[in-house]
C-alpha cells in the first residue's frame, strides 16, 4: 500500500492536539483508565452540579492512591458518596477530587491553584467567564472544542423528544444566532437581512444541532418525490416513525447594500410552507405507507419593521417588532390532520443599535 | 430460529455501556457502536468475517444489522432487556447477569476488546458526535448517495479498499507509539468529526 503523506500529516496533527492522546503521551498507557474515570465522572457530576454558577470548576483524578487534597486543611474538605450531594453546592470556585466513581472530595472557595493539583493527577478546568474547558497534566494542556448550544463538552444534551430538541435549538442557537453555520447566513453582522438564498445554511444549522443532540437518526434533505424535497428527515428505527421537517424563512435577503432585495418573505410564506408540507405528507403516504409520518414546519423568522435596502442599523423597536407576532395559519393543519405538528417559529434577534 | 451469540453479546455489552451514560439506549445508538467495534477489529487486521454478522446502509444512511434488530426484540421478549420508553431499553437484572457470564468467556475476549474500545470512546467524544462522524467513514460516505439499502464492508468494494488505505495511513502516522488500540480509534473518530470542530 502507498503512503499518502497528506493523510498521514492530517492524522498526526489530530494526534498532537487531541486531549486523550496528549494525556497518554505525557503519562503513559496506565493513565487511560484514570482519564476515563475523570471524563465519565465530569459528565455524571454535571448532571447534578450547577457548574455554570461557579467562576471556576476544577475536577481532578489522582494517578496513584495518594489523596490529592492531602495538602488541604481537612476541615475544608467534604467527602461525599452520592452524586446528589453536588446539587446544592454554591460558591465561586469548586474543586472536586474523584477518589473513585462513587466517592468524591469537595473543597469550595479554598482558593486552590491548579498547579498544586496536576503534579500526580489529570485535571479538568471549566472557566465560566470564557466558557473554556481545559484538560491539564504536568506537561500538557488541551483546550476542549466548544459545541454551540452546549455549556460544556461533557454536558451535551441528548433529547429523546423532537419537540424538546427544537425548543432547545430555538433558545440556544437560533435566538441569538449562536451557531457558526447560522452566523454565516446573514448579510451583515447586525442580523437585519439574510444573505441571498440562506435556505441551505438554515437547514444545515438545524441538522447539525439535531445530529449532535437528538438521539434518533437525522438526515438532511431526503427526497419524498422528485419535485418535493423536505429539508430534514428524522427516523425512529425501532418504532417505524419518521418526522419530515420543512424549513421556511421570513424577512428579506440582500446581495449588496442599495440594491433591490432578492427576496421578501412575509407571513404568507409560512402559510405556503404549511400547504407544501401538507402536500408532502400526502405524497409520503403513497411513498412510505408503512411509516408513521409526522410533518414539522419550522420558520426562521427574521422579519424587521421599517427597513429598506440602505438599512445598516436597527433600533430595538423596529428590530423586535415581530418578536411576539405569531403566524395566523389558515387552515390550521395541526388541528385538521393528526400527522401535522404545530408549526414552530424561531424568531432571531438582530443586533440592536443603542442610542 | 438460530440466534447468533455474538450479536446477543454485542447488544448486552453495548446496551449496558450506553445506559450507564444515558440511562437507556436505542437501536440506532447500538447499531452505530457495534459498527464502530467491527471497524476497530478490521484495523486490528481481522477479516470482515471475524464480526460474524453483516451491516447494511439503511434508508437513513446509517449502519444497520438485522441480527441486532431482531435480537433486541428477542431479548426484550425473554426479559433480558426492559423497555424504558418507546424504542428505548436497558438491561434487566437477568440481562446483567447474562452479560457478567459472557464477560468471563475466554472465547469472547478478543471481541470484548473491540467492544470496550468503542464504548470507551463515548467518554472522550460524545456519542452523537461519534455517530455523526461515522457517517463520514469511507464506507458509509460512499454508500450515502446510493438510494435504498446497501451491503457495507463488502470485501470487493472500492470503499472497503479506501477504508484500509485510511487505516494504513493512520498506522504510519501513529508509528506504533501507543500500546492501546484506543489511540488510533480516537484519532480516526476525531478525523471524521472535523466538520464539528466549530472553533478550529
Amino acid at each position: 500500500m502507498i503512503v499518502d503523506p497528506e493523510q498521514v500529516n492530517f492524522f498526526r496533527s489530530i494526534a498532537q492536539r487531541e486531549f486523550a492522546l496528549k494525556v497518554l503521551d505525557d503519562l503513559g498507557p496506565d493513565s487511560l483508565e484514570h482519564l476515563l474515570v475523570l471524563t465519565e465522572s465530569v459528565s455524571e457530576i454535571y448532571k447534578h452540579l450547577l457548574y455554570e454558577s461557579f467562576e471556576e470548576v476544577l475536577i481532578c483524578k489522582s494517578l496513584n492512591s495518594t489523596p490529592i487534597f492531602e495538602f488541604m486543611d481537612s476541615s475544608k474538605v467534604i467527602e461525599v458518596t452520592s452524586l446528589n450531594s453536588f446539587s446544592n453546592r454554591r460558591g465561586n470556585q469548586i474543586c472536586i477530587e474523584i477518589v473513585n466513581r462513587n466517592k468524591f472530595r469537595i473543597c469550595i472557595d479554598a482558593k486552590i491553584n491548579k498547579n498544586e493539583l496536576i503534579k500526580d493527577a489529570i485535571l479538568y478546568q471549566h472557566l465560566s467567564y470564557s466558557e473554556e474547558e481545559t484538560i491539564y497534566t504536568t506537561n500538557s494542556t488541551s483546550t476542549l472544542r466548544q459545541i454551540p448550544g452546549s455549556d460544556s463538552y461533557f454536558a451535551l444534551q441528548s433529547f429523546k423528544e423532537l419537540d424538546k430538541a427544537l425548543e432547545q435549538y430555538a433558545i440556544k442557537r437560533a435566538r441569538n444566532s449562536n451557531c457558526p453555520i447560522l452566523k454565516n447566513a446573514w448579510f451583515s453582522k447586525s442580523r437585519i437581512f439574510f444573505k441571498v438564498k440562506p435556505e441551505s445554511l438554515l437547514r444545515d444549522s438545524l441538522t447539525d444541532f439535531l445530529k449532535i443532540s437528538f438521539r434518533e437518526e437525522v438526515r438532511p434533505e431526503q427526497i419524498v418525490d422528485d419535485s418535493h424535497p423536505v429539508d430534514i428527515k428524522v427516523t425512529w428505527q425501532m418504532i417505524n416513525r419518521i418526522a419530515l421537517i420543512e424549513i421556511k424563512w421570513l424577512g428579506k435577503s440582500l446581495k449588496n447594500l442599495g440594491e433591490e432585495f432578492t427576496s421578501i418573505y412575509t407571513d404568507a410564506r409560512a402559510r405556503e410552507g404549511a400547504k407544501q408540507l401538507s402536500d408532502y405528507l400526502d405524497e409520503n403516504i403513497i411513498q412510505a405507507p408503512d411509516k408513521n409520518s409526522k410533518g414539522y414546519l419550522v420558520i426562521f423568522d427574521a422579519r424587521r419593521w421599517q427597513t429598506n435596502n440602505q438599512t445598516k442599523d436597527i433600533s430595538e423597536e423596529n428590530g423586535l417588532y415581530y418578536i411576539n407576532s405569531e403566524i395566523n395559519y389558515n387552515p390550521k393543519y395541526e388541528i385538521i390532520r393528526k400527522d401535522f405538528a404545530k408549526p414552530i417559529r424561531f424568531f432571531i434577534n438582530p443586533i440592536i443599535k443603542l442610542n | 430460529m438460530f440466534k447468533l451469540p455474538e450479536s446477543i453479546v454485542d447488544i448486552l455489552f453495548i446496551g449496558n455501556n450506553i445506559s450507564k451514560k444515558y440511562s437507556d439506549f436505542n437501536i440506532s445508538e447500538l447499531q452505530s457502536l457495534a459498527y464502530l467495534s467491527c471497524l476497530i477489529s478490521l484495523y486490528d487486521n481481522n477479516p470482515t468475517s471475524f464480526w460474524k454478522y453483516k451491516f447494511i446502509k439503511n434508508d437513513s444512511s446509517s449502519p444497520y444489522s438485522h441480527d441486532l434488530h431482531s435480537n433486541v426484540i428477542y431479548l426484550e421478549q425473554i426479559g433480558y432487556l426492559q423497555s424504558t420508553s418507546e424504542g428505548y431499553y436497558k438491561l434487566s437484572e437477568i440481562g446483567l447477569k447474562s452479560l457478567n457470564f459472557y464477560n468471563t468467556l475466554s472465547t469472547l475476549k478478543s471481541r470484548m476488546k473491540y467492544l470496550t474500545i468503542a464504548c470507551n470512546s463515548i467518554h472522550i467524544i460524545p456519542l452523537n458526535l461519534v455517530r455523526a462522524g461515522l457517517e463520514n467513514d469511507p464506507i458509509l460516505n460512499a454508500a450515502y448517495h446510493n438510494s435504498g439499502k446497501k451491503l457495507l464492508l463488502d470485501e470487493k468494494s472500492i470503499a472497503l479498499a479506501a477504508l484500509y488505505e485510511d487505516f494504513y495511513n493512520l498506522k504510519v502516522a501513529l508509528n506504533d507509539d501507543y500500546e492501546t488500540l484506543f489511540a488510533p480509534a480516537i484519532v480516526w473518530l476525531e478525523s471524521l468529526t472535523t466538520n464539528y470542530n466549530y472553533d478550529s
